[in-house]
């Protein structure tokens, strides 16, 4: 008897969830992260997803006919990190197929299926970023943290509680050819240094000189490892009264310096440090021999705001030497464009430049209407990118190690909080849709108030321990040679 | 029956405290109830139970944030905030009647909840603190019970090891003095006082070794959960360790000369000792300041102006931010330019919001940017008080965010802060109209484009009023605050020349007072700017004026005796521009920057 009225119990249990009277829907159900029609790595973390209004679902994940998962329960759809990996192994080069079935309201709909292609390009594991407040003066606590992008693991390179608190600022990380062992970032406010970071070895320096405007500020690192590129910037921030672009920031002066890490030194050209034109955001080419950067031409600031414009440049490099080349080549003319270009950054191939457009502004960050451009540097033909770009803010952006994803960041969510997201780029510059960084529980993207800023991707893991880090920047400067 | 009555007595004498407590802090101290309940935070999310419990004294966190929620009912809040006083009395009238303690046995029960509530009035202790403090003496109740050692030390070890962790690792320290002090005046065991000192010593080892070596607990939240609270930041211990050591020495003499009056008249003496805490100078001398500047600005909240100025009105020497709330109340209610020199004003800072990274002052700031319509400086003033307030973000600046982004226009940002505060109990009605709030502003479908840039904060406040005027020539604040800043820092021919801007003399048919003070002032020293436009002088003005100027050009009077002779003109313009009220750091320099 007991049998039976379990039996039944189980039965009763299994109807409840079972999807009975199903509608067929025409369009595909709406999903918090849309993860529909993606292109994703065959490396990559779960994508997890809440089914929008949905009491339950019911979500089926096949592959060329071949059922891989079925997911039932409430909304939010988490998948085993486990079933995922082998999901994506099963699919890798392939196309899974997701059926959705929910209920609202009593009401079982089933969906269009989606679809989420598994690309055979696999992803860097690791990013790293810093978390902040955009609260642009004062932050309660912000740090840098790396992410392994196969999982939901997220830790911290440094936190300003370790460094300064409220007052401590962490900034601008760069990697050696995506090293984790090798990569530097700022201190700022409280003990202001640069820290490189290379091995095990700490160092700490500081480049403002006699002949620099300020400290080093946006770097990157040459291929060789041997240099580092660095803009100087004397940088203001002010407040708009209306206008959705409540900051603005530009600077007031800035120039371009180099660093010699082999000798300890500061190189400066004179062409890149005088007060008739703004520079900024170096980048070096794949190959080493150029060294792109962003410039601008001088204007009444903050008066002239609205006609700050910058344009896209190139300089030859020879490492030997440490010395610059003799011309400045035009890449992106912003008096051709009418636009402002800014954050140059090549593929590792060499091939595409990609980098942020707004109206005008130096600090594409806080403008609403930046957007990412891409130019084939073969042949200078603009690459048709616009599915990556929504129509708030799309900003920093940076290459996978092979070249086959585009990790950039983007306000449109919500319009402030920039978020991290992935898309893919073939050989000839076609991206597929961005999707946005996966997360355990999707509801993180709305629940967190801070802004991710400068993704990077990294090889591995950072193995330097943040108390390291903070002995160093607490520690002594290390002078440069003269 | 007399047995009865007596007890009866007991009760009264013993509830009538809590009482007055609960009735104090809801009559006298609302402001501060009110302030809580807005710089509290709880989310109904397993995330924010889940990053709670990773932190030491995260589950009172917990329940001290969601009993905060009730705030919103003063009444309520009250209450609240007597419960753990009350508990604690109790827990300590336990342990003294367990142990048949007659001696010093008031002092005993009564400090702790004394020590609780001035922690409390001290804005040291959140309710997660005391929330903390009662499951403390709690724990220290039943480690005292029980007789048994083997099972005491396995009931310390588990509830002062593990459990207090989560829920009192602030106690972990207090803990030890409790029972050192308990063991020495009436422990017997010894091996007792070693092993609290063992506790003790662990308590300040843990820190220590993580400080010097990053060994025992290099990874943060680890530590989070195993940090003992000695070196942990919160104030609150710093009275308390001072304090209690204090109570002990006190009970230790009482004990020692036998005062048998307290014995017998207990309950009375507690009761004496209670009310002389809670009637006595301390709570309304230290914190009094607090509770009218929260009570005034719950009033501007509420934008019941009326309220604002009484409190200013009522008080002697009022703050900077009570002047600055009062003439933000005054230019609501158009009346700024008429009555701005009825109260103490001190400078243009009374006037102006100060640019500084302080919760209180950006809420401030950031409610004056709101009424003045410059909505992207008061989102931005409020994010910079949510980076300054316990949690990140706490209701109240959730719920200014919310409203601000969407009057603005912002859509998206103001459905991020409103998906927020809908995980959020109680705030659903607030959910809903601001929901509302948004269909309608979505309706108005105003253009926000710029075309000019308008930076605010990098100029004096009369430079952005002109601004704001040239940008919105109907904001009728906008030109309060310039005309009256001007005044402020007695830039008259700014001031002479921008008047007949916005009040033409044809059109005009009387000044408001304090304008019409400057310009009598103005053209009877002969201001040829001012003397053509032919504003009319009420005679009575006039006649003022004259009796001002008799008596500030009596060279036989003293300043002393001046001032005393104009008290009745006290709340004119020409005595704050004769008597000089502004700070010199409130005068701008050369370059017309203002250094204060």
């Amino acid at each position: 008897m007991r049998i039976i009225v379990a039996g039944w119990l189980i039965v009763v249990l299994c109807a409840c969830t079972r999807p009975t009277n199903v509608i067929e829907s025409p369009v595909q159900p709406q999903l918090f992260p849309d993860y529909r029609q993606i292109c994703i790595p065959p490396n990559i973390a779960p994508i997890n997803y809440e089914v929008m209004y949905a009491d339950r679902v019911q979500v089926e994940y096949s592959c060329e006919g071949r059922s891989l998962w079925v997911y039932k329960g409430d909304p939010t759809v988490e998948i085993p990190l486990k079933k995922w990996a082998s999901m994506l192994a099963d699919a890798k080069g392939r196309t899974i197929s997701v059926v959705v079935t929910a209920r609202f309201k009593n009401q079982w709909t089933r969906y269009e299926p989606f679809t989420l292609s598994v690309s055979t390009d696999s992803i860097d594991p690791y990013i790293a970023y810093r978390l902040i407040e955009p609260s642009y003066e004062h932050w309660a606590q912000m740090g840098l943290y790396q992410r392994n992008l196969t999982n939901f693991d997220e830790t911290p390179i440094i936190e300003t509680s370790l460094t300064g608190g409220s007052k401590g600022c962490v900034n601008c990380h760069s990697f050696d050819r995506y090293s984790p062992d090798k990569f530097l970032f700022h201190s700022r406010i409280v003990n202001p240094a640069t820290i490189i970071v290379d091995g095990e070895k700490l160092k700490k320096i500081n480049l403002k000189t006699d002949e620099t405007i300020t400290s080093g500020v946006y770097p990157k690192w040459h291929p060789s490892g041997n240099y580092i590129a660095f803009s100087t910037n004397l940088t203001r921030l002010v407040f708009q009264a209306f206008g959705e672009d409540r900051a603005a920031v530009f600077d007031l002066e800035s120039d371009l310096i180099l660093y010699d890490y082999k000798n300890n030194r500061l190189i400066t050209d004179d062409r890149f440090n005088s007060k008739q034109a703004y520079e900024t955001f170096p980048e070096w080419s794949p190959d080493g021999k150029w060294l792109y950067f962003s410039r601008g031409d001088t204007c009444r600031l903050p008066a002239e705001y609205m006609n700050l414009k910058y344009g896209i440049y190139r300089v030859g490099f020879d490492a030997e030497t440490g010395l610059l080349g003799d011309s400045v080549y035009t890449v992106v003319d912003e008096r051709s464009t009418g636009k402002t270009a800014l954050m140059p950054r090549i593929s590792p191939d060499g091939r595409f430049l990609l980098y942020t457009t707004a109206d005008y502004g130096a600090f594409t960050i806080w403008l609403g209407g930046a957007d990412l451009e891409m130019i084939d540097l073969r042949d200078g033909t603009r690459k048709d990118i616009s599915i990556l770009n929504s129509h708030e803010t799309d900003s920093y952006h940076a290459w996978s190690s092979n070249g086959r994803w585009i990790l950039f960041s983007s306000k449109r969510l919500d319009g402030l909080y920039t978020r991290l997201f992935i898309a893919h780029c073939d050989s000839e510059g076609r991206v597929s849709a961005p999707f946005l960084l996966p997360q355990k529980d999707p509801q993180y993207n709305d629940l967190l108030l801070k802004a991710y800023n400068v993704p990077e991707f990294i090889s591995g893991p950072i193995t330097v321990s943040a108390y390291e880090i903070e002995s160093a920047i607490k520690g002594e400067l290390s002078p440069l040679t003269r | 029956m007399v047995k009865k009555m007596k007890k009866g007595y007991c009760v009264l004498l013993t509830v009538m405290p809590f009482i007055a407590v609960a009735l104090f802090w809801w009559l006298g101290y609302g402001g501060h109830i009110w302030f809580w309940e807005g710089s509290n935070l709880f989310l109904n999310t397993e995330s924010f139970l889940d990053a709670s419990l990773r932190q030491s004294g995260g589950l009172s966190r917990y329940a001290g944030t969601f009993l905060t929620l009730f705030f919103q009912w003063k009444i309520i809040g009250a209450i609240i905030l007597t419960l753990p006083i009350y508990l604690v009395y109790r827990l300590s009238r336990f342990l003294v009647d367990r142990f048949h303690i007659s001696t010093g046995r008031f002092l005993y029960c009564w400090v702790p909840p004394i020590f609780l509530f001035l922690l409390q009035l001290n804005h040291t202790v959140t309710l997660s603190d005391s929330i903390q403090i009662v499951f403390f003496y709690a724990f220290a109740a039943l480690y005292v019970v029980v007789e048994k050692n083997a099972m005491r030390y396995a009931l310390f070890i588990l509830i002062f090891g593990l459990c207090s962790l989560l829920l009192t690792p602030g106690a972990c320290f207090l803990s030890g003095i409790f029972f050192l002090s308990y063991e020495l005046l009436y422990g017997t065991g010894f091996r007792r006082f070693w092993f609290l000192i063992g506790w003790f010593l662990l308590c300040i080892l843990v820190p220590l070794a993580r400080q010097w070596y990053l060994v025992l607990f290099p990874d943060e939240e680890l530590y989070e959960l195993f940090r003992p609270t000695l070196f942990s930041g919160t104030g609150y211990l710093v009275p308390v360790l001072y304090g209690w050591p204090i109570a002990v020495l006190l009970l230790s003499l009482l004990s020692r000369f036998r005062f048998s009056f307290f014995s017998r008249n207990e309950h009375w003496v507690s009761f004496v000792v209670l009310l002389l805490f809670l009637g006595g100078l301390y709570p309304y001398t230290v914190h009094r300041d607090f509770e009218v500047e929260k009570r005034a600005d719950e009033a501007v909240c509420r934008e019941d102006w009326d309220r604002v100025l009484d409190i200013a009105q009522g008080e002697r020497y009022p703050s900077r931010e009570l002047l600055f709330m009062a003439t933000l109340a005054l230019s609501q209610k158009g009346e700024l330019p008429e009555k701005l020199f009825d109260y103490p004003i001190s400078g243009i800072l009374t006037l102006s919001p100060t640019r500084e990274f302080e919760y209180s002052k950006n809420l401030y700031a950031g409610e004056f940017y709101a009424r003045l319509g410059i909505l992207n400086e008061a989102i931005h003033r409020y994010f910079q008080a949510s980076s300054d307030s316990r949690f990140t973000i706490d209701l109240r600046t959730l719920r200014k965010l919310a409203e601000l982004n969407i009057r603005n226009g912002l859509f998206l940002r103001g459905e991020k802060y409103l998906k927020i505060l809908k995980r959020v109990p109680f705030q659903q009605p607030t959910v809903k109209h601001l929901r509302k709030l948004a269909v309608t502003e979505r309706e108005r479908n105003v253009d926000r484009s710029v075309r000019q840039p308008f930076f605010v904060g990098t100029s004096i406040l009369s430079v952005e009023m002109f601004k704001l005027h040239t940008a919105q020539p109907e904001n009728r604040m906008a030109k309060d605050y310039l005309l009256c800043s001007l005044l402020l820092l007695n830039d008259l021919d700014r001031f002479a020349y921008i008047l007949p801007v916005f009040y033409p003399a044809e059109k005009t048919e009387r000044l408001p007072r304090v304008y019409e003070e400057a310009v009598c002032a103005l053209v009877s020293k002969g201001d040829s700017t001012l003397s053509k436009q032919g504003y009319t002088i009420d005679v009575e003005m006039k006649e003022r004026y004259e009796r001002f100027r008799s008596v500030m050009e009596n060279e036989r009077l003293t300043v002393d005796q001046k001032q005393e002779q104009l008290n009745s003109l006290r709340n004119s313009w020409w005595y704050y521009d004769r008597f000089g009220r502004t700070n010199e750091a409130d005068r701008p320099d050369e370059t017309g920057k203002i250094h204060g």
